[in-house]
């Protein structure tokens, strides 16, 4: 019977696209919540709108948010939600990365 | 990041959310100077009556009726003021929060409905307070929002003045003076998140 392999740094996948800082808050943020709006996003994370927008459109493109639009008293108001594929992979992000912090306390 | 760590971040973030802007203060301090006007009104300590009920029964029967217009003013004004500074969020829901609400309102209910016919009059309503300024002053001291701590050290003061003095016009005096404080206090609060916050135009996507 072979001895069970112990994980190194190199088995584990981090995910590119939660990994940028930016997208990291924003991924943070959207997962303490069921939803959240654009200005509360913008304020949140400190980005810029141009900024915050093409992240989301990253992120939407990955399928790890959905983006509604809706218009309240004629004002456009935008609706970022986490995708079940997005809370998924935010919770394999987290657990890779502390595994990745145990392995680098050894 | 772990779950303890997500957990206290949602929890700031919502405490922030829901206090920013000042304006469940000024609306609780609202709350408090009217309903001591009314008393006013009624010349209960000026006359010094004692009913059999208590200050705290006459005051709450008085209430009731400013609740609804107060809770829906609140409800137009974070829609009008709050929401286009500061956006709109739904936080997640968990199992242990609505543990704690659900269990703080009983213990609130047992205090003020139940338990009064079996304990000395007076001592029911320093509890209830007590309960309530711990409320205020834990998070307070947790979030480092100190205004916090002031409402529930002036609230444990209050209820400790009022089974002291044990008169109308000493209980009078403190929830009128504690209506003032808290809607001053909001005022001042909603002034500078209007300040900080300014609506932003033009939302791009």
């Amino acid at each position: 019977m072979k001895p069970e392999r112990k994980a190194s740094v190199s088995d584990l996948e981090i995910n590119k696209t939660i990994h940028e800082p930016a997208r990291l808050k924003i991924m943070i943020y959207l997962f303490l919540t069921d939803f959240a709006d654009f200005v509360y996003l913008m304020h949140q994370t400190g980005l810029t709108q141009g900024n915050l927008s093409s992240h989301l459109s990253k992120l939407e493109k990955e399928e790890l948010v959905c983006i509604t639009k809706e218009f309240v008293e004629k004002t456009p108001r935008t609706i970022i939600s986490l995708t079940e594929k997005g809370r998924a992979d935010f919770n394999e992000y987290r657990d890779s990365v502390l595994q990745l912090l145990d392995l680098s306390q050894m | 990041m772990n779950d303890h760590d997500l957990r206290k971040l949602k929890q700031e973030k919502l405490f922030f959310y829901l206090t920013v802007d000042g304006l469940a203060e000024t609306g609780a301090g609202i709350f408090l100077v009217v309903i001591s006007l009314v008393l006013l009104k009624m010349n209960f300590f000026i006359e010094d009556i004692k009913p059999a009920t208590g200050f705290t029964e006459i005051a709450g029967s008085n209430a009731i009726p400013l609740i609804i217009p107060l809770f829906v003013s609140l409800v137009i004004l974070k829609r009008k003021v709050t929401y286009p500074r500061i956006g709109i969020v739904r936080f997640r829901a968990t199992m242990k929060g609505v543990i704690l609400v659900v269990t703080c309102l009983i213990a609130v209910l047992l205090l003020s409905v139940i338990l009064p016919p079996y304990i000395q009059p007076g001592i029911e309503g320093f509890i209830l307070y007590a309960f309530l300024s711990l409320c205020l002053i834990v998070p307070g001291i947790q979030y480092r929002s100190f205004r916090f701590v002031l409402y529930g050290c002036m609230l444990m003061a209050g209820s400790a003045l009022t089974v002291l003095l044990n008169t109308f016009l000493a209980q009078w005096m403190i929830l009128f003076l504690s209506g003032v404080v808290v809607t001053v206090s909001g005022i001042v609060c909603l002034k500078r998140f209007l300040r900080t916050y300014p609506v932003l135009r033009n939302e791009k996507e």
